[in-house]
C-alpha cells in the first residue's frame, strides 16, 4: 500500500462511514444472536422427537450464527477501526502506529463500542 | 442408525422446520440489506473517490467489496442453500409422510387391526375385536371388500365356517399389507431424515475462506483470499457435481438464482458439462448447456473417428487399431446423431423442445421435455420401458409429444402442459424368456428399477425446486417404466401429486397405499390382450397385477388398439382405429390436468 501519489480525505464521510460499518457489525451480530435462538429452539423440538435433524441443525446454527457471520461481523467491526483512525490521523495506513489505534478507535470515540479488534493494529 | 419411530414421525410438529425456513428467508433479506450497506452507503457514498483517495482508500474500498461479497455468498451457500433449502426439504418429506401414516393409521384402526409391539416394530396384528368379528361373520367393511364375499353370504344359514376362514386369511393379508406399507414410509421417513443431516453435518466439514482483516499481513493473506473467492462458485459447482455435496436439488436452485447474471454466464461459458446434467438447474440453462455438449461429443468422436480411419489407411493390416472401440464410437455417434436430428425436427404444434440431460454410454440415455417445465401449468414425467435406447429416441419423444398434443388440445384452455421423456436409466433390452439363454427375461428383474429410483427421484426433486410458482406433477410409467416410477414412489417421497402407469406389469408394491402419494393417487390401466398380462400376474418381485381390486389403486379405462399382445402393449399412445379418440388417452388428459382425482 505504499507509494501513494494522490492523498485526500474528508474526515466527516469517513466518520459516517466508520458508524455505518459499525451498525452493520451490530446488526449481524444480533440478528445472528437472535436467529441462533431460533434454531435451538427448533432443533429441540426434534430432537424431543428423536428425529437426528435436530442435533445436526444445532451444529450448522452454531456453525454459522456463533462462527461464519460472527467472523464476518468482526471484519466489519475491523474495517471501521481501521477507518476511525485514518479518519483522525488524515495519513495512509502505512504511517498508523499501535498507539493511534488505542487512542482514536476506543470507546471513547464511539461510546458503548469496546476496540476489541487487535487485528486491525498495525503490529497485529 | 434413526432412532425415529412411527410414533415419534406420528407426534412430531414438523412445521416447525417449515417455520424456521421462512424466518431464515426474513433473515437473509437482512443481511442481504446489510451487505448492500456496506457496498453502498459505505464504500460508494462515503468513501467514494470525491470523498477518500489514496492508496488506503483503494484498499479500503476493496475491502469492503471483498467482505460484502464473502457475506452474501455465504449467506447463499450455508444459510439459503444448505440450511433452509435442507429443511424445507426435510419438512416436505416428513410431512408427507406423516400425512400417509395418518392414512394409514386411520385405515388400522377402522379395519380393527392393532399395532402391539413396541414403536419401531411394525408388524400390523388382527385385534381381538376383529377376531372375534370374524368368528360372528361381522367383519369391517375394509376386509369385506377383500374377499369374494357379500352381505348376503354373511347372513346365509350355510357356508359359515368357510367365510370366515376365507375372511381370517384376508385379515392376515391385510395385516401384512399395512406393516409393508408401515415400513415404506418410515423408510421414507429416515431417507428424508438422513439426506437432511448430510447436507447440515457438511457444512461443518471446510468453512469458506474470508478475507483476511487489514493489519501487518493483509498484503500476504489477499492474494490467496481473492484467488479462493474468485473459484469458489467453479469449486461449488464441481461439489455439487463430484457426488461429494449433499446439497438437495432445492438447494442447487436456490445457489443458482443467488448468482448474478455475469456469473452465470460465465460458469455456463466455461462449465457446460457440468451444468447440463445438475437436477435443480433451470430447463433454459440445462437446455443450452447440453446442446454444447451435444455438439462438443459429436465433434469429439467424428474426430476419433477420423484419427482411427487414418490409422487404418497407414496401416491397413492391424497395427494399434482396436475394431470394438471403433465400432462403440460409431454405435454412439449415430445415437447422438438421432438425438440431434430430433431435437432439430422439433414439434408440428411448435411446442419447445429441451435436452434436459443425455449419455451417450452403452445403450445411450436422454431426458428431453416437450414444453417448458418450469413455466407449464401440468408436468408429466414420462418413463419408457423394455427396450427404451438412445437410438430409438424419435419414437421416444414422439410419445411424449403425443401426451403433450393431447394436454393441449383436450385440456382446460389457457393452461400449458409439459411432457419429459425421462429415458434416464438403462432399461432391460428384453421381456422375452429365452433372451440371453436366460428363464427370466431382463424386464422382469428388479434391478433396472432399483438402479433407476434415485436418478428419478432427483431429477422430479430439480423440476420441482425449478419450477415457478406452484407446480402440479405426474409420474408416468410405460410398462417396465412404470417399475421404475413404483420403486422410486415407494422408497422416496417424490414430489409427485399423481402416478399413471399402462400396460404395467407391477409398480414394484403389494398395495398402492406403499406408495408415497398414497392409493389415490395411484391411476392404472392395462388394455385386454396386453401380452404384458402373463408377468402383471406374476408379483414376485414386481409387486401385485396394479390393476387388481387388492391392490387398492385406481384404474381407468383403455381400449386394445394393436393385433396381438405386443402390438397391443405398445399401443397405448396410438390412434383408435375408429373415429373415436383413444380413450385412455383422454383418461390421461383428464389426470395429467387435475380434472380427474
Amino acid at each position: 500500500m505504499a507509494g501513494a501519489e494522490v492523498f485526500s480525505m474528508e474526515p466527516d464521510k469517513v466518520y459516517d462511514a466508520v458508524e455505518a460499518l459499525f451498525g452493520v457489525e451490530v446488526a449481524i451480530r444480533s440478528a445472528g444472536d437472535e436467529l441462533l435462538g431460533e434454531c435451538e429452539s427448533t432443533a429441540e423440538a426434534l430432537t424431543s422427537g428423536h428425529c437426528a435433524i435436530g442435533d445436526a441443525l444445532d451444529s450448522a446454527a452454531n456453525f454459522w450464527c456463533g462462527g461464519q457471520a460472527a467472523r464476518l461481523a468482526t471484519l466489519v467491526g475491523n474495517l471501521g477501526e481501521y477507518l476511525a483512525t485514518a479518519a483522525e490521523q488524515t495519513v495512509e495506513i502505512d504511517e498508523y502506529t499501535s498507539d493511534d489505534f488505542a487512542r482514536y478507535a476506543d470507546h471513547e470515540l464511539f461510546p458503548g463500542r469496546a476496540a476489541e479488534q487487535g487485528s486491525a493494529r498495525p503490529d497485529w | 442408525m434413526s432412532e425415529l419411530n412411527w410414533e415419534d414421525l406420528r407426534d412430531t410438529d414438523f412445521c416447525v422446520m417449515k417455520t424456521l425456513a421462512e424466518r431464515m428467508d426474513t433473515y437473509i433479506a437482512g443481511m442481504v440489506e446489510q451487505a448492500e450497506v456496506l457496498t453502498e452507503d459505505v464504500a460508494s457514498k462515503h468513501l467514494s473517490t470525491d470523498h477518500y483517495e489514496g492508496d488506503t482508500a483503494d484498499a479500503v474500498r476493496d475491502q469492503v467489496g471483498y467482505v460484502a461479497d464473502s457475506f452474501q455468498d455465504d449467506l447463499s451457500i450455508y444459510v439459503n442453500v444448505k440450511i433452509k433449502a435442507t429443511l424445507e426439504d426435510a419438512h416436505k418429506e416428513l410431512a408427507a409422510a406423516q400425512q400417509d401414516l395418518e392414512e394409514l393409521l386411520g385405515n388400522i384402526e377402522a379395519g380393527k387391526f392393532a399395532i402391539t409391539g413396541p414403536a419401531d416394530d411394525h408388524r400390523v396384528e388382527l385385534s381381538e375385536d376383529l377376531l372375534y368379528d370374524i368368528s360372528e361373520l361381522n367383519p369391517p367393511s375394509l376386509l369385506l371388500s377383500r374377499t369374494r364375499f357379500t352381505e348376503a353370504d354373511l347372513n346365509a344359514d350355510t357356508g359359515r365356517h368357510l367365510v370366515a376362514t376365507e375372511l381370517n386369511h384376508a385379515a392376515e393379508d391385510l395385516a401384512d399389507a399395512f406393516g409393508q406399507a408401515l415400513t415404506a414410509i418410515m423408510t421414507r421417513a429416515h431417507e428424508a431424515e438422513s439426506e437432511a443431516v448430510s447436507v447440515l453435518k457438511s457444512i461443518l466439514d471446510e468453512p469458506a475462506a474470508q478475507p483476511p482483516p487489514l493489519g501487518a499481513t493483509y498484503d500476504d493473506l489477499i492474494d490467496d483470499y481473492q484467488e479462493a473467492a474468485d473459484d469458489r462458485n467453479v469449486d461449488f459447482l464441481n461439489e455439487l457435481t463430484s457426488g461429494d455435496s449433499e446439497a438437495t436439488p432445492n438447494g442447487v436452485n436456490e445457489w443458482w438464482n443467488d448468482l448474478d447474471q455475469d456469473e452465470r454466464d460465465a460458469l455456463l461459458e466455461e462449465y457446460p458439462g457440468l451444468l447440463g446434467p445438475l437436477d435443480g438447474l433451470p430447463a433454459e440453462v440445462r437446455n443450452d448447456a447440453n446442446h454444447v455438449n451435444l455438439h462438443n461429443e459429436i465433434d469429439s468422436i467424428e474426430q476419433q473417428l477420423a484419427e482411427m480411419d487414418a490409422t487404418l489407411d497407414e496401416y491397413p493390416y492391424g497395427g494399434s487399431f482396436d475394431e470394438q472401440e471403433y465400432l462403440s464410437l460409431q454405435n454412439q455417434l449415430e445415437n447422438l446423431n438421432s438425438l440431434q436430428d430430433r431435437l432439430e425436427t422439433g414439434e408440428e404444434n411448435g411446442e419447445d423442445l429441451y435436452l434436459l440431460d443425455f449419455d451417450s454410454a452403452v445403450d445411450g440415455q436422454a431426458v428431453v421435455s416437450v414444453g417448458n417445465p418450469d413455466t407449464a401449468d401440468h408436468t408429466a414425467v414420462y418413463v419408457p420401458g423394455t427396450t427404451s435406447d438412445l437410438e430409438g429416441i424419435g419414437g421416444l419423444v414422439d410419445d411424449a409429444a403425443v401426451i403433450q398434443g393431447d394436454d393441449n388440445d383436450w385440456g382446460p384452455a389457457g393452461e400449458e402442459t409439459a411432457v419429459v421423456m425421462w429415458l434416464g436409466y438403462d432399461a432391460s433390452d428384453s421381456a422375452y424368456p429365452t433372451h440371453n439363454d436366460k428363464i427370466n427375461p431382463e424386464a422382469w428383474s428388479a434391478s433396472y428399477a432399483e438402479d433407476a429410483r434415485e436418478d428419478l427421484y432427483n431429477f422430479v426433486e430439480g423440476i420441482d425446486a425449478s419450477h415457478e410458482g406452484e407446480s402440479h406433477t405426474t409420474l408416468m410409467g410405460h410398462s417396465c417404466g412404470s417399475s421404475v416410477v413404483g420403486a422410486t414412489a415407494r422408497d422416496y417421497q417424490v414430489a409427485a401429486d399423481q402416478i399413471v402407469d399402462f400396460g404395467n406389469p407391477g409398480l414394484m408394491v403389494d398395495t398402492a397405499d406403499s406408495l408415497s402419494g398414497g392409493a389415490d393417487s395411484v391411476w392404472s390401466t392395462r388394455a385386454d390382450g396386453d401380452a404384458i398380462t402373463t408377468a402383471a400376474g406374476l408379483s414376485y418381485p414386481l409387486g401385485i397385477d396394479p390393476v387388481a381390486p387388492e391392490f387398492g389403486g385406481q384404474t381407468f379405462d383403455s381400449e386394445a388398439i394393436g393385433d396381438g399382445g405386443c402390438s397391443i402393449h405398445s399401443g397405448y399412445l396410438k390412434d383408435d382405429k375408429g373415429a373415436d379418440p383413444n380413450i385412455a388417452r383422454e383418461h390421461m388428459v383428464d389426470i395429467i390436468t387435475g380434472q380427474k382425482q
